[in-house]
């Protein structure tokens, strides 16, 4: 801190930590929490106050709408035949055509959907299998409009409907205020399995698929009294966590080479030109290398159109249905990501070394085992982060190149289920345990590889 | 020696397999049909490029680019740039200050430092932008160009980070110390030594800046609410069934040959410095 002080001055000093405490908090922590906090967050419809909140608009608007049948003759008469028309026109057909049982000839209304709701005996949101009524919850009496009855008095009970639900409504506000709505229901949305309507054939098909098997054996899928379960939000992030380490490991295996071939195996009169051809597609905008994918893979794209030419083919392979092309557009895109960390810090490896051990009789493999690897390490290690999290987060690829067409990638779930979907928390907990899972990943390779974070600022 | 001449052959395959997309995507912004194809040629044309500056009564006869809304591209630009005015200085101050802490600070959370600044380069970026996304409304910003802004900033400050750090690191610290014995203020060492010093890193992190700001897609996705930036406006393009128009190819081919330019004359300048 002394240091600092002597250095930049309490001033600067001042504005330094001003600013990293800032990024740190405002950007990076405090986002965070939110999103914790988001993600336990019920959401506000399964609430009871909501219930009491809506069962109290219903009978409200119950009310309104029987003041309209209260006296009929009287309302013709003041609006001139425009309401008569609407009140019987509607009344008539709903009489005979919906002929309900309850619904006697001698009924003063016809169905009102308000009316039909504004009961105290009304199904509480809760979790499936689980049954629970308001009346029974908070000891209301049992009240409802009954359409028998004659229109004063259905009014009559409405409106005691309506205080009812009001009150109970402020209360329950209240007591919901001060009570926690934190839990973890939004978590076990991911681990749900849902049931797949499949005909006999379909399913053995599935099950013959080698990832199905695979899936089942680690829980993801199973069968249960003849129905078929899959554990979709799992299933997705298995199946994203596992194409972006087979990303990784491919681009490891391809950019080995070149990251030796352009760091020692080269004049640096041709190192200049070879980063060249690797620097430019590396600077290019990442949608447009994407974009440029699509006319190779199109169905009237390059590849199709050679196939079908050769004769190989006669209809077009949908290349945009297979998560295979997904998966190598996710290769290409982010290959060059390994590059350059591990070029960054072979290049730092004095090329005598080699010589010697050369000299010494060790074989290409030894070398590069025991001298080139060992040097490169932390260059390894970074660039395997580094492409690892590209291809585990990549949202643009797949929304390009599949266009919808297939099973998502983890990273569109948490899209859907945050924008999309009716429960916007059940996203933010999607996310929030995504970014968990993979810092786990990073953490526990940071530790087998020995990497420290510092190594990040070393080969970049 | 084959050895030698397997690993020229794989380094240029790896260089082909590189640059063939970006080729074919030169060649079909050429290419008069949409969607772009290589292998259907109806003849060259240069109307995806005129697309830009064109008359709104040729684009209204033209059955591809009508469909187009041309002022709302060169707007979400415009907002992209808006962005990027924002993104790049801040990132730079958030960079510079981060960068000095780490290097020159000893305290005891350093370490605890490094992980909180670093770990939005760790992040999936749609995590980012979530987040950001979430925490400002809380507080009462609906989603918009702002929170892309926030959303942004928290990761592309790393770029500056990282390589002003590089540069701090190399810092000869007896320069400062002579001005200081000097009777220079703390501030004047900073402005006169320090910052210069760290000019040709602060350029260098400012043009990575700007561009991963303008072509970061996955973030801004989740943070952009109704506002729209050059990278989304492009990739909701693809969401078309009959595949998107080349005049995205137009514009790629564009970027590609300003990054190709721009790669061609740093090189040139570095090997000038190198003699």
């Amino acid at each position: 801190m002394n240091g600092l002080f002597q250095s930049f001055g309490k001033g600067l000093t001042a504005i330094f930590f001003a600013c990293v405490v800032a990024w740190a908090l405002v950007l990076i922590i405090l986002p965070q929490l939110a999103m914790l906090e988001r993600a336990m967050t019920k959401p506000a419809r399964q609430l009871d106050s909501s219930v009491a909140g809506s069962l109290e608009r219903d009978a409200a608007n119950c009310v309104n709408i029987l003041g309209h049948y209260l006296e009929p003759t009287e309302a013709s008469a003041e609006s001139g035949g425009v309401a008569i028309p609407s009140a019987t026109g509607m009344a008539i057909p709903s009489m005979s055509g919906m002929a309900s049982p309850t619904l006697n000839a001698g009924a003063a209304r016809p169905y009102i959907l308000q009316c039909d709701r504004a009961t105290t005996h009304r199904k509480m949101v809760r979790e499936s299998g689980e049954r629970a009524f308001l009346d029974q919850l908070y000891d209301l009496p049992a009240l409802s409009v009954s359409a028998d009855a004659p229109i004063p008095d259905q009014i009559e009970t409405a409106r005691q409907i309506e205080q009812i639900a009001a009150q109970l409504y402020t209360t329950l506000q209240e007591a919901e205020a001060n009570a926690s709505q934190l839990g973890f229901g939004n978590f076990t949305a991911i681990g749900k399995p849902v049931m797949i309507p499949r005909t006999a054939e379909a399913q053995a098909q599935s099950d013959a698929a080698w990832a199905s098997k695979a899936l089942s054996l680690i829980g993801l899928r199973f069968t249960k009294d003849g129905n078929s379960y899959q554990r979709i939000g799992l299933e997705v992030l298995a199946r994203t966590l596992f194409f972006a380490i087979c990303a990784t490991l491919l681009s490891l295996i391809v950019c080995y080479p070149i990251a030796y071939k352009v760091a020692l195996a080269t004049t640096p009169e041709r190192a200049v030109w070879l980063m060249l051809g690797l620097i430019i597609p590396y600077a290019i905008v990442e949608l447009m290398r994407i974009y440029a994918w699509t006319s190779i893979i199109d169905n009237r794209g390059l590849i199709n159109e050679v196939l079908l030419w050769v004769g190989a083919i006669t209809e077009p392979i949908q290349f945009k249905r297979s998560a295979l092309t997904v998966f190598v557009v996710i290769v290409y895109t982010y290959v060059l990501f390994m590059v350059f960390p591990i070029y960054n810090v072979m290049n730092t490896l004095d090329r005598n070394q080699i010589e010697a051990a050369r000299d010494l009789g060790a074989s290409t493999a030894r070398v590069h085992w025991r001298i080139i690897m060992p040097h490169s390490k932390a260059g390894i290690a970074v660039g395997c982060i580094a492409t690892f999290m590209l291809a585990a987060g990549a949202f643009s690829v797949p929304r390009i190149i599949s266009r919808g067409l297939q099973s998502e990638w983890f990273s569109q779930t948490i899209y859907n289920k945050f924008f999309e979907a009716e429960n916007s928390n059940i996203g933010a907990a999607y996310s929030f345990s995504y970014t968990l899972v993979c810092f786990v990943i990073v953490a526990v390779f940071m530790w087998v590889m020995r990497t420290r974070l510092k190594d990040f600022a070393r080969v970049q | 020696m084959t050895s030698e001449r397997i690993l020229n052959g794989y380094m240029w395959a790896f260089i082909a397999f590189m640059f063939a997309p970006l080729i074919l995507m030169i060649v079909t912004s050429f290419n008069d049909v949409s969607p772009p194809s290589v292998t259907d040629w109806r003849g060259f044309t240069g109307k995806w490029y005129a697309f830009f500056w064109m008359s709104e009564a040729d684009i209204r006869a033209d059955p591809v680019l009508r469909a187009l809304d041309r002022d709302r591209f060169v707007a979400c630009f415009g907002n992209s740039l808006q962005v990027a005015a924002i993104v790049v200085p801040l990132s730079l101050l958030l960079g510079l200050s981060g960068a000095v802490l780490l290097t020159r600070w000893r305290g005891r959370a350093n370490g605890l430092l490094w992980w909180v600044l670093l770990s939005p380069m760790l992040a999936p970026g749609i995590i980012l932008g979530l987040s950001a996304l979430v925490f400002w409304g809380r507080l009462g910003v609906g989603a918009g160009l702002f929170t892309v802004m926030m959303a942004q900033v928290t990761f592309v400050a790393g770029y500056p980070l990282l390589i002003l750090m590089a540069r701090l690191q190399r810092q000869p610290i007896e320069l400062e110390e002579a001005a200081l014995d000097l009777g220079a203020s703390p501030f004047h060492v900073f402005r006169r030594i320090t910052l210069p010093f760290l000019l040709p890193a602060l350029a260098s992190a400012a043009v990575i800046a700007l561009l991963s700001s303008i072509e970061n897609y996955n973030t801004t996705m989740f943070a952009k609410g109704g506002a729209c930036t050059f990278a989304t406006e492009i990739g909701a393009m693809s969401r078309n069934p009959n595949g998107h128009p080349p005049v995205i190819n137009a514009v790629g081919t564009v970027i590609i040959l300003i990054t190709v330019v721009a790669a061609l004359a740093h090189a040139a300048v570095s090997r000038r410095e190198m003699r």
